[in-house]
C-alpha cells in the first residue's frame, strides 16, 4: 500500500516535471504558407500566375497544408514548440511562415509536342516577432528546381504535390523535408546572425524580354530570389530577404485572410543594385564542321552602404558574365528551348557572383569581370566580403 | 563501368578543348632604323610585336567558322577601343583581355634588309570577346525595370446628415468628422487598386503613407489628412512634394519620384435603394510633376461620381472605395498616357 502510494507520488512528480518542461518551451505560432503578393496585385491567390495556390488554398484533411501543419507541430526542439494558436495571447509572440516568392515553369523544348517544363520555385522561411509591429528575426530563402512536368500527360496539381511532399521514396528530397529541416535551423539561429545585405533594385537592359512585361517581372524576382538564396548559402547565414520596392516590408497573404500581415524588415547596412544585361548566344564550327553553341548571361552589379554606415560604394557598374560550356548541336537537341539555357546560365551566374561577394577570387574575377579595372573591383569585393564575414 | 564513364568524359573534355582552344598565328615584318648603339630600338620592337598581334587578331576576326558577318561588323564599330586593348596586350601581356596566352615564337632582325620580323601564336579568349561585344551593345541601351516613381495619396471623407447640429427640420448636409481611406475598412483595398493600375502602366508606385512611414515623418501625412478633414482640400501639397523627392533619395527607398497625385473622395450618406444601401462617392484627382521638387500641375480630373452598393452601409462604403480606387488609377493612367508621360 505504502509502495503504491510512493509510486503514485513519483508518477505525479514525473508528470509535473514533464509538464513544467513542456511549459518552458516557448510557443511559435505556425501561420502557414503565404502566397506571393506584391503591392498592386489583387488580394487573392491567382492560380493562373501561381499554380501553387491550387494546393495552398486547400485546408482539407490530407491536403499539403494539413499534413505540413501536423509535421511542423511534431518538430522536437529544446527551446521552442510549434502551435497553431497561442495558449496565452498576452504580450509579444513569435511566428513562423513560409512565403512563396517565385514560381516559374519554363518549357524545355521549342516544339509544342512534348511541352515538358522545368519548374523553378523559391520560398522564404520567415521567423518574426509580433509586438506593436511585426519585425523579422530571421529568414532563410530557398530555391528549388524540379523537372519532368509534361502538360500533355500530367496533372499540374499532382506534379506540384509530388514536388512538395507526396514522393514517398525514402531518399527523395521533397520540398517538405527540406523546409522542415531548415525551419529547425532558422528558429535556432541567433537574430544577430542575420546579415544585413539586401538586393535593393533589379533593373533590365531594354533588350531583355522586350515587350514581355510579365516575363520581365518573373525574371526580376528570379534574379533577386536566386541571388539572395545564394548569398545566404555562400555565407552560411541568413540574409535580409529582397523586398524590391515594397519599402522594406514583406507583405504576407494567407488563404486564411485574418492572418494577412506586413512584416517590417531590419534596415540593411549594404545594398546591391542589379541590372540584367541581354542574353547572347554564339555558334562556332570546328574543323570537322560540327556546330557548337555557347550561351552567355551578364549582370551589372553596384554596391552601396547605408547612409548610417557612411554611404560608400565599394564598386559600381561591374559587368560580370558567365558562358556555358560549348554544346554540340545535334538533330536530337536542336529544338531544345533557348530560354531555359539562358535562365540556367543566369542561375549559375547568380551562384558564382554570390561566391565572389563572400570570398572573391582574383583569377575568377579577371576572367569574368568585363571592366578593365578588375583589380580595383576585386579590392571592392574584398572590402564587402570582409564586412559580411565579420562577426 | 565507372572507368568507362571517366574515359568517355575525359575524351569529351579533350575533344571540346581541341575544338575550342582557339589558337591563331600572327606574323609581321617592319623596317628598322636603329641607333648607333643598337640595330633595333625598343620602340621598333614593340611596334613589330603589335603588328604581329594585329595580324593574329585579323586571322581570328576573319575566321568564318568563329565569327559571323555581324560580329565582324561589330569589331569594326569598336575598332579604336579594340586597338587600345591590343596595345595593352603588347605593353603588359598579363593584363591582356582578349588573349589568354601570347607565345612570341621568334624575333628576327635582318641587318642587311634593315627589318625586324616577329612571329607569334596567341590563344584567343573567345568567350571574353563575345561578352565584350555583348557588353558594348548593351551599354548603348536604356535600363528600365523600376519605372518612374509615382507617389499618390488617396483621401476620403464621409458627408453625413447631422440633424443635431442644424436647425430643427432642416435636412442640410453638413460635414461630420471625416473618415479616411487609411483608417476605414477599405483602405488597403484602395491602396492596392491604385497601385495595381499604376504598376501595370509601368510606374514604380508608392503610397504617400508608406513614404511618410519609411522616412519617419508621419506628421506630414497627418497634416494632409487633417487639412482635408477640416477644409476639404490638401494644404501642404508643396511640402509633401519636397518631402517625397528627398525621401526617394533614401537608400532604403531609392526611387526617383517624378509624379505625385492626390485623389480626394467625398462620400454621401447611405441611401436605401431597392433593398440595398447605396453610397455615392465624388472623386477629384490632381496630378503633378515633381521632377524639380516643386509641384507643377499636369492635370485635374473630376469630379466623377461612383456608386457603391451593399446590404449594409459598411459593405456599400467598401464597395464604393474599391471602385473609387480603381477609377482613380484609371484616371491617372489615362492622364499619363494622354500626355505621353512615363
Amino acid at each position: 500500500m505504502k509502495f503504491k502510494g510512493l509510486a503514485l507520488s513519483f508518477c505525479f512528480t514525473l508528470i509535473q516535471v514533464c509538464h513544467a518542461n513542456a511549459n518552458e518551451l516557448k510557443e511559435i505560432v505556425w501561420d502557414g504558407f503565404a502566397y506571393p503578393y506584391k503591392t498592386g496585385q489583387e488580394e487573392k491567390c491567382d492560380s493562373n500566375r501561381n499554380p501553387i495556390c491550387l494546393i495552398l488554398e486547400s485546408q482539407k484533411e490530407g491536403s499539403f497544408q494539413d499534413i505540413f501543419n501536423k509535421k511542423i507541430q511534431d518538430i522536437v526542439d529544446n527551446k521552442y514548440k510549434f502551435v497553431s494558436k497561442l495558449s496565452d495571447e498576452r504580450g509579444d509572440s513569435l511566428h513562423l511562415a513560409v512565403s512563396i516568392s517565385l514560381e516559374w515553369p519554363l518549357s524545355t523544348s521549342n516544339s509544342n509536342a512534348e511541352e515538358e517544363s522545368i519548374y523553378f520555385l523559391c520560398t522564404t522561411i520567415l521567423f518574426y516577432k509580433s509586438s506593436e509591429t511585426l519585425t523579422l528575426l530571421n529568414a532563410q530563402p530557398l530555391c528549388f528546381i524540379q523537372g519532368g512536368f509534361k502538360k500533355s500527360s500530367g496533372d499540374l496539381v499532382q506534379f506540384l504535390n509530388n514536388m512538395l511532399y507526396a514522393n514517398t521514396a525514402p531518399k527523395a528530397v521533397t520540398i517538405e523535408k527540406r523546409l522542415l529541416s531548415e525551419i529547425s535551423e532558422v528558429i535556432n539561429t541567433k537574430p544577430t546572425d542575420l546579415k544585413r545585405i539586401s538586393i535593393r533594385t533589379v533593373k533590365f537592359n531594354e533588350d531583355v524580354y522586350k515587350n514581355e512585361p510579365e516575363k520581365r517581372q518573373l525574371l526580376r524576382s528570379f534574379v533577386a530570389e536566386m541571388l539572395t538564396a545564394n548569398i545566404s548559402k555562400s555565407l552560411g547565414k541568413p540574409v535580409i530577404p529582397s523586398s524590391l520596392k515594397n519599402a522594406g516590408k514583406i507583405e504576407l497573404r494567407f488563404a486564411n485572410q485574418s492572418k494577412n500581415a506586413s512584416i517590417e524588415l531590419p534596415k540593411s547596412s549594404d545594398f546591391l543594385d542589379i541590372v540584367i544585361q541581354p542574353f547572347s548566344k554564339k555558334t562556332n564550327k570546328d574543323d570537322l564542321g560540327y556546330k557548337y553553341e555557347i550561351f552567355f548571361a551578364m549582370l551589372k552589379l553596384s554596391h552601396q552602404q547605408s547612409q548610417i554606415k557612411g554611404g560608400e560604394a565599394y564598386f559600381s557598374n561591374v559587368n560580370i558574365f558567365l558562358a556555358s560550356a560549348p554544346r554540340r548541336i545535334t538533330q536530337g537537341n536542336e529544338s531544345d528551348a533557348e530560354e531555359l539555357k539562358y535562365i540556367n546560365i543566369l542561375r549559375a551566374l547568380t551562384d558564382d557572383v554570390s561566391k565572389q561577394l563572400v570570398k572573391p577570387d582574383k583569377k575568377w574575377m579577371k576572367d569574368h569581370v568585363l571592366n578593365s579595372d578588375s583589380n580595383l573591383i576585386f579590392e571592392g569585393f574584398n572590402k564587402l566580403a570582409t564586412d559580411l564575414t565579420a562577426n | 563501368m565507372f572507368k568507362k564513364y571517366v574515359f568517355v568524359c575525359a575524351l569529351l573534355t579533350a575533344f571540346s578543348f581541341k575544338a575550342f582552344a582557339l589558337e591563331k598565328e600572327g606574323k609581321a615584318t617592319l623596317p628598322i632604323k636603329g641607333t648607333l648603339l643598337s640595330t633595333v630600338t625598343d620602340k621598333e620592337r614593340l611596334a613589330a610585336r603589335k603588328a604581329a598581334l594585329i595580324d593574329a587578331w585579323k586571322n581570328y576576326v576573319n575566321d568564318a567558322n568563329i565569327n559571323s558577318i555581324s560580329r565582324t561588323k561589330a569589331f569594326d564599330e569598336n575598332k579604336s577601343d579594340i586597338d587600345q586593348k591590343l596595345d595593352k596586350c603588347v605593353s603588359t601581356p598579363n593584363e591582356c583581355e582578349f588573349f589568354s596566352k601570347i607565345d612570341f615564337i621568334s624575333e628576327k632582325v635582318d641587318k642587311d634588309l634593315k627589318t625586324i620580323t616577329v612571329y607569334l601564336v596567341v590563344n584567343i579568349n573567345d568567350q571574353r570577346i563575345s561578352a565584350y561585344l555583348n557588353g558594348k551593345s548593351a551599354a548603348g541601351k536604356q535600363e528600365s525595370g523600376s519605372g518612374s516613381g509615382f507617389a499618390f495619396l488617396f483621401l476620403q471623407r464621409n458627408v453625413v446628415t447631422n440633424k443635431q447640429s442644424n436647425d430643427p427640420g432642416s435636412d442640410t448636409l453638413v460635414r461630420d468628422k471625416a473618415k479616411f481611406a487609411g483608417d476605414s475598412a477599405g483602405g488597403s483595398d484602395v491602396s492596392a487598386k491604385v497601385n495595381e493600375g499604376l504598376v501595370q502602366a509601368g510606374f514604380e508606385s508608392m503610397d504617400f503613407k508608406d513614404i511618410a512611414d519609411s522616412c519617419n515623418n508621419t506628421s506630414i501625412y497627418d497634416e494632409a489628412v487633417a487639412s482635408f478633414q477640416q477644409e476639404g482640400t490638401v494644404k501642404n501639397f508643396a511640402d509633401m512634394a519636397k518631402f517625397i523627392k528627398s525621401c526617394g533619395k533614401d537608400p532604403e527607398i531609392n526611387i526617383n519620384f517624378k509624379y505625385f497625385a492626390v485623389a480626394e473622395a467625398e462620400s454621401t450618406a447611405p441611401v436605401k435603394d431597392r433593398g440595398k444601401q447605396v453610397i455615392v462617392t465624388n472623386l477629384r484627382i490632381r496630378v503633378t510633376s515633381i521632377v524639380k521638387g516643386i509641384p507643377q500641375n499636369i492635370a485635374n480630373a473630376g469630379p466623377i461620381q461612383i456608386a457603391g452598393e451593399g446590404t449594409d452601409s459598411i459593405t456599400a462604403s467598401r464597395d464604393g472605395l474599391i471602385k473609387a480606387g480603381a477609377a482613380a488609377a484609371r484616371l491617372i493612367t489615362d492622364i499619363m498616357n494622354e500626355k505621353k508621360l512615363k
